[in-house]
């Protein structure tokens, strides 16, 4: 589903060049659960939003789906997108002044998606993350694993092929936590590919394949079993 | 998709309720100045609209340029100059001729129907082409009646009302009481509805011209001031060369009168430096109208600046929620729709307290500009049509910005930082606040300018002195009793003095020719100014006498001069030298009286000349009654008591000449009540916004302010760090608007003939008070954020 290769990225300042991704590549094949581990500024972040087409790359190749996007325009990047990959955050990332029942809805609404659909489509994913009894709540108004759960019924709603996961479990205490990675667990095992950047071991060992990132590049892949 | 979008708009709008609100009111204050502005200017530009074809009517004016005073502009002709171009011209369609009936044509007039009495303030003698040239409104009567016969009389439905009642007026017969002794029966022909409240002609009765009066002395007199009149022409191309021609004309009756053609629709406008023109009602400076626009402009744009300023500062704090929906799949154009769909919002809120605003605010307006404009006109006609443009033109010139800087937001960054940076350091941001700040300090020098100017022109010495002096307007059956009159309230109690004159001070003056012989022998003719003043005149008025001395006990063909008609005439002194007034015996020179302003502060002085002929109760017209400053009521009413028993009507009019001269400046003081308050407006709007964005600067650097106190930075320091910031760009609009408002203000001044000088601390006074205001404004936000505790914003970090 995923191939990259010698991809690079440098932030700028005035005078210091950073760089992000270090001539980093990799593959990922569909229905993989794929973590992605490292220290604090290993470029894990990077790479993700690159993966998520949020960033381009200043060079290399990033192969989706067996078409080249590493030079596509915001606009083709965008739809590609909304159609494939849904995001998961460590904080989460609802906006605050809509209901549950609206965060989860807003990406069928940029799809173009009918409003009778919506509702149904909706109604259905929060069922099965059994948040539908908190439709019309407001974000702040729920616990960090509920509005997690909100999250991720937004990421599927639109039934991508990809998720991406940035430390999900980050601000949730273990038992949500846990919770959380089931969910993520139950999405693989239907088909869904993902990748998870993560700092914690315990959530690492959910997934098929560990790949630990330094400076910007591979330095270990684990195979789990 | 749109509700979504509303549903937005609406949350985001009560999360921000403080800045909404300023946003919103600001705005509204822009709208609703710039609606009621437009609602006058758009009132003063409909004078006269409801004439049919007012393309093709003009007013004829008379340009008459003397031999000494200096040339000048009348609004008034004489009688038979209608009729003689008419029949030279063939350009004229048809004249209408509309002259006061009063004290010309008839010595004074009182109507009289079953012993009831009104004095006829507003009758005039016109032609029956009045009818088909003004179109008025036929309530009663047929069209081709309208002052076709003689002794026949036109009456609007007020005056009918006043007379008639509720009856039908048509055919009836009042009486004239056109002198003492003299009654002529009118009988009805038509009554019209009263003149628009847009019509430059507010009259209430209309007579055919006697035929008498056109073949006597005035009626044929082509030199004569007497009255209005008005030319249908048909074919407007080439105004100037009409003019010319008609000047030819008159040339071969009169060689010291032009003629200028003024388009109808510009007499309301267009007439500020016209004298003679006591029939154009509340006339107006069009000069002012165009200020009134370009600082409602201003002010609305200053509000827009607000909008955009507050509306980026706001979307600073929106990262977030952009880049999220950015995330899910929405396209730039989903976020700039939601922008502007929010700022629509909001603009439509604005609207809406605009329109509050305007009928809480438009009874003021109306007092303050002595006019009737109603509400119900801005729901009406194009106005809905001009608010939808209204909605969405500021909707786009506010929202296009924030729109455009929010979606452009990297979407990475913006879930990172949660903070757009742009949007809270924006040198387009302090480009706006400049600006705003600069059209701000433009009203404040000007305000202190005019107000300056004002206070001058009241306390400027003219020459003479008018403290609690009342005229007292005579027509002429009471100036026959004058001596009388005179004697009559001499006894009054707190009567100090007594006078008469002729010359409306503060007005236009009088002209008259006179003739004296020059000092190389040659005998001269020149005009002049003339007063006819009572023998006490002088000491009256506490004027000085530069030469000679003032009128003796005879002072039959004695006459003074003033010192700038005594430079004309040419003698080292002139005392004694033989002058007279044209078709008066002969006189002489027996004072220079110290120049004096009889005239408004816009003109220069002119030549004068005094006599006192008290045999011409023609030139008597006001009588100057000094009266003591205690108990000034009672005075007053005994004066009326006195004043009705000796002329035998109920009318008594008086007023102040302190009052009256309030009256001459009239156009400078309305125009500086209106840039007092837009101007004072346009500040609190500007604050309103400065207060706002503050609080945004304080939300952006609180991690900076936290660190900075735990470091040991006073109140003071944080405080001054803070203001700093906003004092810079109110300063630099201070630099950038003081050779703007002083250029400006420069001009304005050229209009008066005495006036100040603008001074250096006007401009700084202004200057610094912007500063303090702005500098007070913002100690609000940065003093709170300086007593903040600094563990609470760092945690929030």
């Amino acid at each position: 589903m995923i191939k990259i290769s010698n991809l690079e990225k440098f932030y700028r300042t005035e005078e210091v060049e950073t760089i992000a991704l270090n001539k980093l590549s990799m593959e990922v094949a569909t229905g993989e659960f794929v973590a992605i581990m490292g220290p604090s500024g290993c470029g894990k972040s990077t790479l993700l939003n690159i993966l998520g087409m949020l960033d381009d790359p200043d060079a290399g190749s990033y192969v989706f789906n067996e078409i080249e996007v590493a030079h596509f325009n915001e606009r083709k990047r965008a739809d590609l997108r909304k159609h494939n990959i849904g995001f998961v955050f460590q904080s989460f990332n609802l906006i605050d002044e809509l209901t549950v029942f609206e965060n989860v809805e807003l990406p069928l609404i940029y799809t173009g998606v009918a409003a009778s659909e919506r509702v149904k489509r909706v109604e259905e994913v929060l069922d099965k993350m059994q948040i539908m009894h908190r439709r019309n709540h407001y974000p702040q108004q729920l616990s960090g694993g509920q509005q997690q759960r909100v999250a991720i019924a937004r990421a599927v709603v639109n039934k991508p092929k990809l998720i991406l996961a940035d430390e999900p479990t980050g601000n949730l205490d273990s038992s949500n936590g846990n919770d959380v990675m089931e969910l993520l667990t139950d999405l693989n095992e239907q088909g869904t590919t993902i990748i998870m950047v993560t700092h914690s071991e315990h959530d690492a060992r959910y997934s098929h394949r560990i790949i630990r990132l330094l400076d910007g590049q591979t330095v270990m892949e684990n195979i789990m079993v | 998709m749109l509700k979504i979008y509303l549903k937005t708009a609406y949350r985001n709008l009560l999360k921000n309720k403080a800045y909404a609100f300023v946003n919103i009111l600001g705005l509204a204050i822009g709208i609703a100045t710039c609606v009621l502005i437009g609602l006058f200017v758009g009132n003063e530009r409909s004078f006269d609209n409801f004439v049919p074809n007012a393309d093709k009517v003009y007013r004829l004016n008379e340009y008459m340029h003397y031999d000494g005073t200096a040339p000048s502009t009348a609004a008034i002709v004489g009688p038979p100059v209608a009729p003689f171009l008419k029949a030279n011209n063939n350009e004229i369609d048809s004249y209408t001729r509309v002259f006061p009936a009063v004290p010309l044509v008839y010595p004074s007039v009182t109507m009289e129907y079953k012993g009831k009495k009104i004095k006829a303030e507003k009758l005039v003698c016109t032609d029956t082409t009045f009818a088909s040239m003004f179109n008025p409104v036929m309530i009663e009567g047929e069209r081709n009646r309208f002052t076709r016969d003689q002794n026949t009389i036109v009456l609007t439905t007020s005056l009918a009302h006043k007379l008639f009642g509720d009856s039908p007026a048509l055919n009836k017969t009042i009486q004239l009481h056109t002198a003492d002794t003299s009654v002529t029966n009118f009988t009805v022909s038509n009554v019209i509805a009263d003149m628009p409240k847009n019509s430059h002609l507010q009259i209430e009765a209309l007579v055919p011209f006697p035929k008498e009066f056109l073949s006597s002395f005035l009626g044929t007199n082509y030199n004569v001031l007497m009255g209005a009149t008005y030319l249908k022409i048909s074919n407007n191309k080439n105004i100037g060369l009409l003019e010319n021609r008609l000047t030819k004309t008159i040339h071969s009756k009169s060689k010291f009168i032009d003629f200028t053609l003024q388009p109808l629709n510009r007499i309301h406008t267009g007439s500020v430096n016209i004298s003679y023109d006591q029939l154009n009602y509340k006339k107006i400076d069009g000069k002012y109208l165009n200020i009134f626009i370009v600082i409602a402009i201003a002010v609305f744009l200053i509000a827009c600046v607000n909008f955009v300023n507050l509306t980026t500062a706001i979307a600073g704090y929106r990262g977030k929620e952009v880049a999220i929906k950015k995330i899910v799949g929405a396209r730039r154009f989903h976020v700039v729709f939601q922008v502007l769909i929010e700022t629509f919002f909001s603009v439509l809120l604005s609207l809406i307290s605009a329109l509050l605003l305007i009928t809480i605010f438009l009874p003021l307006l109306n007092k303050l500009l002595d006019r009737e404009l109603t509400s119900e006109s801005i729901y009406h006609g194009a106005m809905p049509v001009v608010f939808i443009g209204i909605v969405i033109g500021t909707t786009l010139l506010a929202g296009i910005y924030p729109a455009w800087f929010i979606s452009r937001a990297n979407t990475g960054e913006a879930l990172k930082t949660k903070v757009l940076l742009g949007g809270s350091k924006s040198s387009l941001r302090n480009i706006l606040v400049t600006g705003q700040f600069a059209i701000a300090v433009i009203f404040m020098i000007s305000l202190m300018v005019i107000l300056k100017q004002l206070k001058y022109m009241q306390q400027r010495d003219l020459g003479y002195s008018y403290n609690q002096v009342i005229k007292l307007p005579m027509d002429l059956r009471l100036a026959k009793k004058l001596q009388v009159l005179k004697a009559e309230i001499a006894k009054v109690k707190g009567v100090k003095d007594i006078t008469n004159g002729f010359m409306e001070l503060g007005g236009n003056g009088s002209i008259f020719g006179i003739d004296f012989i020059a000092p190389n022998g040659e005998a001269k003719k020149i005009t002049v100014n003339m007063e006819n003043a009572g023998i006490n005149y002088i000491s009256f008025f506490d004027m000085k006498i530069m030469a000679g001395h003032a009128f003796s006990k005879d002072q039959q063909n004695e006459y003074i001069i003033n010192e700038t008609l005594a430079k004309q005439i040419g003698y080292p002194n002139p005392v004694g030298k033989p002058i007279n007034i044209t078709s008066l015996p002969p006189g002489r020179i027996i004072g220079v009286v110290k120049d004096f302003n009889y005239s408004s502060l816009h003109k220069t002085i002119e030549p004068l000349i005094i006599g006192s002929m008290d045999y011409i109760p023609y030139w008597q017209t006001n009588l100057y009654v000094k009266v003591s400053g205690t108990n000034v009521s009672q005075t007053l009413k005994d004066i009326q008591q006195v004043f009705i028993a000796v002329s035998g009507d109920n009318t008594f009019e008086y007023q102040f000449i302190d009052d009256h001269f309030n009256e001459v400046y009239h156009s400078e003081r309305q125009a500086g009540s209106m840039i007092a308050i837009i101007g004072g407006l346009a500040m609190l709007i500007s604050c309103l916004g400065l207060l706002s964005l503050a609080a945004f600067v304080v939300l952006r650097r609180k991690k900076e302010i936290g660190i900075r106190k735990v470091l040991g930075a006073s109140v003071a320091n944080i405080t001054t760090l803070l203001s700093k910031e906003f004092l810079i760009l109110v300063f630099i609009a201070f630099v950038i608007a003081s050779p703007i408002a002083y250029y400006f203000m420069d001009k304005w001044l050229q209009g008066f003939a005495y006036r100040i000088n603008i001074q250096w601390w006007v401009i700084v006074g202004a200057g610094a008070m912007a500063i303090v205001i702005a500098f007070i404004t913002v100690s609000f936000q940065s003093i709170k954020a300086a007593l903040d505790n600094p563990v609470k914003s760092l945690r929030s970090e």
